[in-house]
């Protein structure tokens, strides 16, 4: 009898020793990591013969060109890239705003580089009256979540019987801001 | 007993922690996604005006070198003609002035009249001539395109009371902005 009992108690211990029900020792550690992004679109120009002289004795031309602006875009999100301009004429010290002035923009197709998809306005592959603020003209689209920056080239150009219309004079300057645009889609 | 009511209510409260925290972040996890990054760079384009106006005197035709008092019109005699080009990115004015032998003589009796000419914008279209610089004729702004204007000179031999000989008659244009 006390061999059944023992048997039957060894028996029983060991399948309480068994059994899941007894908690196990367990451990974890994790590593957090945290960042905050700042900007998802970024935006950067460069431009070159920024400075052009409007003399009537060379005035065989219907347009006045600029350099061309050079842009580069950095996103790591889809993206619509806007223009617009603004015009303001200082005479003797005098700033005041004329509208657009006859600025044309005109995005150059053979300057579009990068691996990003892109989809362009084909509109502005001709050259467009340049709009002011709050209108906008679309040049272009990109990004599609690829994070790849994107090259491109708008031409600038007056057409000078608008800018006639600004009722000019010998001395003064006519300042173009051409503002560009990215925002996140 | 109450050993395991408190666990219970420990783990009911636990799950409704994590519940909230899963309806929160639903909520806003769209409304992070609605924010639109977006950032702008302009570029400085300037155009500065040297030259306003601009006159050209292109042909000077038809000099007359003889003036007879007795001949026929003598009251107004056609001395020439100059063809002059005119442009400007803004309203100008032509003026004519003259002087006779250097100015030594008196230019009365000589007067200057547009005889062609795209429209024109201001009167007079005829000067009298004399040292001092008058309008002749006024155009608004039309650039780039040159305007190409005939001016007549003519003489009255009856008022000009020049004496017989040669006399150079110097005929000077000038443009002037318009504010």
């Amino acid at each position: 009898m006390m061999t059944r009992v023992a048997a039957a108690g060894l028996l029983l211990l060991t399948v309480l020793a068994s059994t899941p029900a007894f908690p196990q020792d367990t451990d974890s550690a994790m590593a957090v990591y945290g960042f905050t992004l700042n900007e998802t679109v970024a935006l950067r120009l460069s431009v070159s013969g920024t400075e052009r002289v409007l003399d009537v004795r060379d005035s065989s031309d219907l347009y006045l060109r600029f350099g061309d602006i050079q842009g580069m875009t950095g996103a790591i999100t889809g993206y619509d890239v806007y223009a617009s301009a603004t015009a303001s004429a200082n005479s003797d010290g005098a700033v005041r705003p004329i509208d657009t002035g006859g600025l044309e923009l005109r995005l150059d197709d053979a300057g579009f580089s990068g691996t990003a998809p892109t989809w362009a306005n084909a509109e502005i592959f001709e050259f467009q009256k340049a709009v002011a603020p709050p209108e906008r003209t679309l040049l272009f689209t990109g990004g599609n979540n690829v994070a790849d920056s994107t090259r491109f080239v708008v031409e600038a150009r007056v057409d000078l019987e608008e800018l006639v219309s600004a009722a000019l004079h010998a001395g003064d300057v006519v300042t173009y801001r051409v503002l560009f645009t990215i925002i996140e889609r | 007993m109450r050993g395991v009511r408190r666990v219970l209510v420990i783990a009911r409260a636990v799950s409704c922690l994590l519940v909230g925290t899963i309806v929160l972040g639903a909520i806003g996890l769209p409304a992070l996604a609605q924010l639109e990054d977006w950032t702008c760079a302009s570029a400085i384009l300037t155009v500065r005006v040297e030259q306003a106006v601009v006159l050209r005197i292109l042909r000077v035709d038809s000099l007359r070198d003889t003036i007879d008092a007795l001949g026929p019109n003598r009251g107004s005699v056609y001395v020439g003609d100059v063809v002059l080009s005119t442009e400007g990115i803004c309203a100008y004015v032509v003026l004519i002035s003259a002087t006779m032998d250097s100015g030594r003589l008196p230019t009365r009796g000589f007067r200057a009249q547009v005889l062609e000419c795209p429209p024109l914008g201001m009167q007079p279209w005829q000067a009298e001539l004399g040292k001092l610089p008058v309008p002749l004729f006024s155009r608004e702004a039309d650039w780039p395109l040159a305007t190409e204007s005939t001016v007549g000179i003519f003489c009255d031999p009856s008022s000009a009371r020049l004496e017989t000989g040669t006399h150079t008659l110097q005929v000077t244009f000038a443009i002037l902005e318009r504010e």
